[in-house]
């Protein structure tokens, strides 16, 4: 019995099937590969010693982790928020400057950009302590009695992370922005649009990308933050990343901090598909 | 142009193998790098090096028990000797580490306490009650004082670390007598602890317990000795009547290829010479008896081997064995 089946129209193998150039992305493929897929396959080995799953229970059974891990969460909303509404008017005013002006302003964002984290911190202390210069000044111009407690609040940790995130906020949106025609704006107030009007019709969905982009970096980084809450919060402002350094360094309980370091992603990626999701969900409402 | 650089690199070459047949053995010692680890170099490795010309210091830093243990986890030792804190070196550590070798390190030299199976005692540190002499009514003598809000208002800085010796430290202000410490009463210190909660600033980092008193937000603290003695210049003072030990330890990483030289080095680091010249740079205390009688005018009064008969010993084993779960309650104490 001869099995002559009409030949089928085979399709475009696998390969074929892949855009042109796709052959470029072998080396950074390779590189997160290496680099980052092994060694995250070898933390989540270590967050489950034996195959068990004691960590991720233990996590889940004490009230001291999730407290923390919602607390991180709260903390970053917040500071992303802030970060995003200061970085606006400064992106588009940067966007917008003269050569000179745009010259200052880059400098001016850039140059705390290249101190070290940790002598910015150190630098809030000064300021913002019982004793520091802001609460010295405002005690001698007589405006408060007592010192304002700025430092070892959340306050003091919102404000020293603002300070850290600006850049990853003004940048991406300076990016997006510096691309928007502002003939549009002249053209919407011709048509009538009051300058509030034509800056939400027309101008801020133009920056949405430029928003999103920096809400999504500044909100990432911010979950990973350590020295920052440390020295400017209080023992009530701890943050995921203090617990997962002492697991490592302090408990050497590898295993938990692994497993927290697992559990901390997973709820990163969480957020992200939130904001894709978000994305999408703001794309049909503007086709529609 | 061209053939000089030759030369040059040949000449390189040529002295890089002359100094390799000299030096036969290279040892990598880990220390926790700045002031501390430069007076380690000038009293230990530089007498070490010329005492024995084949064998070459190299220096790394900063110490990490958790570095320690991945490199012998994963079968790459880089290090031949670590110095670390309390918490590491214990039996408990032996997964990690190569037992002191006694036929080589003389073991009756050190003050009780300070040689164990997988450590000895590099220095003698202390975590000590300082506090601002222009800010207080009256000196405070001992652990009650530091919790006596009435006579001594005011911000006090702690090591927010639970094996810091604040644990011990709320109970001896309490009334447990020092010799009935262990096992600790967990829930007793807290509740101690959160008779001043309100007036405590925690640090985190050396650097930071000396700005919260210098800087006058806190105007007392239990801060490691050395960073209390360098703010005796802004009036900061150490009371002595009791204080908690915290110090420095020597151990050897399991694996190692030059154990021997190892412990060679570790029986000249501890010999009183050199542990004498140590106290020149650094208000630490020695380890081996026989020099702590020497010690060098430099820090003397404020060396922790001072005032040895006020010393709170801290029982390592019991926080090895039960550490885990009063971090874990002291985090969630400190959440509430």
């Amino acid at each position: 019995m001869t099995l002559s089946s009409p030949a089928i129209p085979r399709g475009p193998t696998l390969v074929e099937r892949l855009p042109r150039g796709s052959a470029l992305l072998v080396p950074a493929l390779l590189f997160l590969l290496l680099f980052y897929v092994y060694p995250l396959a070898q933390l989540i080995g270590a967050s489950l010693p034996g195959g068990s799953g004691k960590n991720y229970a233990l996590i889940f059974s004490r009230p001291v982790f999730l407290r923390v891990i919602a607390e991180t969460f709260r903390v970053s909303l917040v500071v992303m928020a802030v970060t995003v509404l200061v970085a606006f008017p400064y992106a588009y005013a940067m966007a917008n400057a003269g050569r000179r002006a745009l010259l200052f302003l880059t400098i001016a964002l850039l140059i705390p950009f290249w101190v070290s984290l940790l002598l910015r911190s150190f630098s809030w202390i000064v300021l913002l302590q019982n004793t520091g210069l802001v609460n010295q000044v405002l005690l001698g111009l007589g405006l408060i009695e007592k010192p304002l407690k700025l430092i070892r609040t959340e306050t003091g940790v919102i404000l020293g992370m603002v300070h850290v995130l600006l850049p990853y906020a003004v940048l991406p949106l300076y990016s997006v922005m510096k691309k928007i025609d502002m003939r549009l704006m002249e053209a919407s107030s011709i048509c009538g649009a009051s300058w509030f009007h034509g800056f939400r019709r027309v101008y801020l969905p133009m920056a949405l990308p430029g928003v999103m982009a920096a809400a999504i970096l500044t909100f990432t980084l911010a979950l990973g933050f350590y020295i920052t809450p440390a020295l400017l919060g209080s023992p009530r402002d701890m943050m995921i990343a203090q617990m997962i350094a002492g697991q490592f360094s302090e408990q050497l309980n590898f295993g938990l901090g692994a497993a927290l370091a697992v559990v901390l992603m997973g709820l990163t990626a969480l957020a992200f598909a939130l904001f894709g999701l978000g994305r999408v969900l703001l794309a049909r409402r503007a086709a529609a | 142009m061209q053939n000089n650089l030759w030369r040059a690199l040949l000449a390189g070459a040529f002295v890089l193998t002359a100094d390799a047949a000299l030096a036969e053995t290279t040892l990598t010692v880990s220390s926790y790098g700045g002031g501390y680890q430069e007076a380690q170099a000038k009293a230990y490795f530089a007498p070490f090096a010329a005492a024995h010309p084949e064998i070459t210091i190299r220096q790394d830093s900063p110490s990490s028990n958790a570095k320690l243990k991945a490199m012998v986890e994963s079968g790459a030792v880089d290090w031949d000797i670590m110095v670390t804190d309390d918490s590491f070196g214990l039996d408990s550590d032996a997964e990690w580490l190569e037992p002191i070798d006694y036929s080589i390190v003389n073991r009756d030299k050190f003050i009780p306490g300070t040689a164990g199976t997988y450590r000895i005692a590099s220095d003698i540190e202390a975590t000590v009650l300082a506090y601002d002499a222009n800010a207080l009514p009256a000196a405070p003598q001992g652990y009650k004082d530091f919790f006596d809000l009435e006579k001594f208002p005011g911000m006090r800085a702690v090591w927010k670390y639970a094996p810091s010796g604040i644990f011990e430290t709320a109970l001896l202000a309490d009334g447990v007598p020092a010799d009935k410490l262990y096992p600790l009463d967990v829930e007793r210190a807290l509740k101690k602890l959160d008779t001043i909660k309100d007036h405590i600033v925690w640090w985190d980092t050396g650097a930071q317990s000396e700005q919260l008193l210098d800087s006058g937000e806190a105007n007392m603290g239990l801060v490691w000795v050395s960073r209390a003695v360098s703010g005796a210049d802004q009036g900061i003072k150490i009371d002595w009547t009791q204080w908690t030990s915290q110090s420095g330890y020597w151990v050897v990483p399991k694996g190692t290829k030059n154990r021997e030289a190892a412990m060679k080095a570790l029986e000249f680091f501890t010999e009183p010479a050199q542990q004498i010249a140590f106290t020149q740079y650094m208000p630490y205390g020695p380890s081996n008896k026989t020099a702590v009688a020497g010690v060098s005018e430099t820090f003397k009064g404020n060396l922790p081997t001072d005032h040895l008969d006020n010393r709170v010993l801290m029982d390592a084993d019991w926080w090895a064995k039960n550490g885990a779960d009063v971090d874990m309650r002291f985090q969630e104490w400190l959440l509430e």
